[in-house]
């Protein structure tokens, strides 16, 4: 079914009067398999209203909405109707959490779920302080206003970057990756080996200021000749001249 | 007690380089030199043209000349550059 047609099929059902939803949760809890069914098909809507609260994060608007039934029927197993409380306000926490469940599950990096909920409620307290203030918050500012350490939300925020695909191109454009901008560790730095160049091109110019004796005793010294009676000079030095 | 720190204080060694002893008798057996040096004389003399070479290091490192000149690393580094230069090669990786 497209997403669509289950929106249609959804906005059939008629919200339940609170008689109506005391009696279903009755019959539903002596074991009545239909009233179960008629419950959960009449808050479908609810769901679905939930879990396009839950659309910005990047996971599939079917699969959250399956999620959110499924915490819906759990909402309905797990329903005391007793306690005089709407049905909607006990499948709201149900719904949210199952939800908020399958996002922690489906992201590259996990979580467990306690972190992924602060990090959750990190996000929001940021979008909020934006749209009062018209700027993001500092980390030391958002730990006071969240009650927590300034260091796990530092941590918490650094593992809640989204990953990207390297090879995926910059501006989705074709051309340059992002893979592109990684500086390779492993070459030389070019400045460096400028440097080295440059030292080398000056100590072959300090050649020539060496006297004969103290040429030949490096030459010597080094062994840089076949023949140690051989007299040649280094041939950027003196032969130079 | 074995040192420890040879890297700064001995001296390079080379598969066919000579020592100091060795490089007096032959300057005098060539007629090089009119009498057979001290061998720390030759040291000397290998000294002072390995301070020279040192100079744009020193200028570089914030060293003294004299303690870059006797550096083993740089001597090793002077022979590596000295012998690529004799043989005519022109990349030298310090």
């Amino acid at each position: 079914m497209s997403t669509d047609l289950y929106y249609k099929h959804v906005g059939k059902f008629d919200l339940l009067t609170k008689q109506q939803e005391y009696d279903l949760a009755a019959k539903a809890a002596n074991g009545c398999t239909r009233s179960r069914h008629l419950m959960v098909e009449h808050n479908l809507r609810l769901a679905l209203h939930i879990a396009r609260q839950y659309s910005k994060t990047k996971c599939p608007m079917e699969e959250l909405i399956a999620e959110a039934n499924v915490g819906l029927c759990k909402a309905v197993e797990k329903f005391d109707h007793t306690k005089g409380f709407r049905f909607s306000t006990y499948a709201t926490w149900w719904i949210k959490q199952a939800i908020l469940r399958y996002i922690s599950r489906s992201t590259t990096v996990k979580f467990a779920s306690g972190a992924r909920n602060k990090i959750y409620k990190i996000n929001i307290a940021r979008k909020n302080y934006y749209e009062e203030f018209g700027c993001y918050p500092e980390d030391t500012e958002l730990a006071h206003l969240l009650d927590m350490d300034i260091r796990e939300l530092s941590e918490l925020r650094c593992a809640n970057q989204w990953p990207i695909n390297l090879d995926q191109p910059i501006n989705s454009e074709a051309g340059r990756t992002y893979g592109d901008l990684i500086a390779d560790d492993t070459l030389p730095d070019q400045s460096e080996r400028l440097d080295h160049e440059q030292i080398i091109q000056s100590i072959k110019a300090k050649l020539t200021d060496l006297k004969p004796l103290e040429e030949r005793v490096m030459r010597l010294r080094f062994g840089i000749t076949d023949d140690a009676n051989d007299t040649t000079k280094f041939p950027q030095s003196r032969s130079n001249q | 007690m074995a040192n420890k720190k040879k890297h700064e204080n001995g001296y390079a060694t080379f598969e066919d380089g000579k020592g100091f002893r060795e490089i007096a008798e032959i300057l005098h057996d060539t007629g090089e030199t009119p009498r057979k040096m001290r061998h720390t004389s030759i040291r000397n003399y290998f000294l002072r043209g390995m301070e020279k070479l040192a100079e744009p290091i020193a200028k570089q490192s914030g060293r003294t000349v004299r303690e870059v000149a006797r550096d083993p690393r740089f001597q090793i580094a002077m022979a590596e550059i000295l012998r690529s230069n004799y043989h005519g090669k022109s990349e030298i990786d310090l």
